[in-house]
């Protein structure tokens, strides 16, 4: 791989997998070296990988875990980014916007299980397929449909209940 | 029969076509209710996209300039093997020598211990009745062999005997003694040679205290008459 696919890539999967590792560290700085370090492994591989992407979200996966394993820690969030909540919170006194839709929608997202928070994530941002994820969570396919078709609707309800 | 809680209508609202897409396909077209179902499942996907998106552009998902170039100012991965290959040659070649300087150090200590222990400098009286460090409320036995002044502290335990500081306080000196003995029972001759060995009991230490330095009594052969056997062996030379 040369410095300019490297580069290539940093551009179209950064914030992707740090988004996605986010998922599973709840940490943006942990996140971020969790994504570097994916980056730093991808750079040493001899041949660039066939399935890219898979490969990139794979390696991701297994170093936030990595890190969980090693720091024990339990996934908490910042203090900013409690501010972030609050800021995005709907305000009653406005009127519904796009930008209080897509806080409700996080908030929701944050209250799935962490398989279906990890599944739509890697649906819904980072458009894999069933099978990409079922290589890169370890899960059948049956089990990623399960998981996307029960966080979809718990997702619906949660948005249809706040509109009532 | 397809319903709305199958795992497939979903798989087929947000473009997974499964196998029987065109099942679904047509069994939402024929359902009012499955095609509202897939209806829905599309614009949550929507919504779901859009506020992840929204959330990538907010946020600060990006890794920095700082880590960003880190990243690009990385040698090829050839370089970055050879550094890796070369860093356990030199720690292997390192703890090698370690090895051999600390294999070099037992040995030199082995020997000079052993040195001094097979060939004792025999120069030095010193005189003690009971070794360094023994039990000093036991009784023991000072044996001297006659033919020197002075006990040496070299002492040798033999059974519940305690050969003290003479010249030879090794079995090679004690076999000799013997064959004079024996020499002298065989010729039925009285040997002018003294008893060669003397026992003498050491007086029981108190508790606490040091042992009794006990003066042996010379009892050398009368020179003129020494059997061969008998010979005194040359003290060793000090070192």
């Amino acid at each position: 791989m040369t410095p300019e696919q490297l580069e290539e890539v940093l551009d179209e999967y950064e914030s992707r997998l740090i988004g996605y590792s986010m998922t599973i560290v709840g940490d943006i700085e942990t996140a971020r070296d969790v994504a570097q370090d994916t980056f730093l492994r991808l750079w040493n591989q001899e041949q660039t990988p066939e399935a890219l992407k898979a490969w990139l979200f794979t390696a991701c996966r297994n170093r936030s875990i990595d890190h969980l394993r090693k720091e024990k820690r339990v996934v908490k969030m910042e203090p900013e980014q409690f501010d972030q909540v609050e800021e995005t919170a709907p305000d009653p006194a406005k009127t519904a916007s796009a930008k209080d839709t897509h806080a409700r929608v996080l908030q929701f997202i944050d209250r799935l299980s962490s398989n279906q928070q990890e599944v739509i994530r890697l649906r819904f941002d980072s458009d894999l397929s069933y099978r990409e994820i079922s290589k890169i969570t370890g899960l059948t396919e049956g089990n990623v449909g399960f998981l996307l078709h029960s966080g979809l609707k718990k997702l619906r309800e949660s948005l249809l209940a706040v509109a009532l | 029969m397809i319903n709305q809680d199958d795992p497939q209508i979903t798989a087929y609202a947000i473009g997974e076509l499964p196998g029987n897409a065109e099942e679904i396909q047509a069994a939402a077209e024929g359902d009012p209710v499955l095609a509202e179902e897939v209806e829905a499942i599309r614009e949550t996907a929507g919504l779901l996209r859009e506020a992840l998106a929204a959330q990538v552009a907010d946020a600060d998902l990006t890794l920095g300039a700082e880590r960003r170039q880190m990243l690009l100012d990385q040698p090829a991965p050839g370089v970055v093997t050879t550094m890796l290959a070369s860093t356990p040659r030199k720690r292997r070649g390192f703890r090698m020598m370690a090895s051999v300087g600390i294999a070099a150090c037992i040995a030199f200590t082995i020997l000079v211990v052993f040195d001094n222990l097979k060939f004792p400098d025999l120069s030095q009286p010193t005189g003690f009745a009971a070794k360094d460090g023994a039990n000093q409320d036991e009784a023991s036995f000072a044996v001297s062999i006659s033919g020197d002044s002075a006990p040496r502290r070299h002492g040798q335990e033999l059974g519940d005997r305690q050969l003290v500081g003479t010249d030879a306080p090794t079995p090679n000196r004690a076999a000799a003694v013997d064959d004079i003995r024996n020499m002298a029972s065989v010729q039925g001759d009285s040997p002018k040679v003294a008893a060669p060995v003397q026992v003498v009991e050491a007086k029981q230490a108190p508790k606490g205290t040091k042992p009794e330095i006990v003066e042996q009594p010379e009892t050398l052969t009368t020179p003129e008459e020494t059997p061969v056997f008998a010979t005194p062996i040359a003290p060793r030379p000090p070192r």
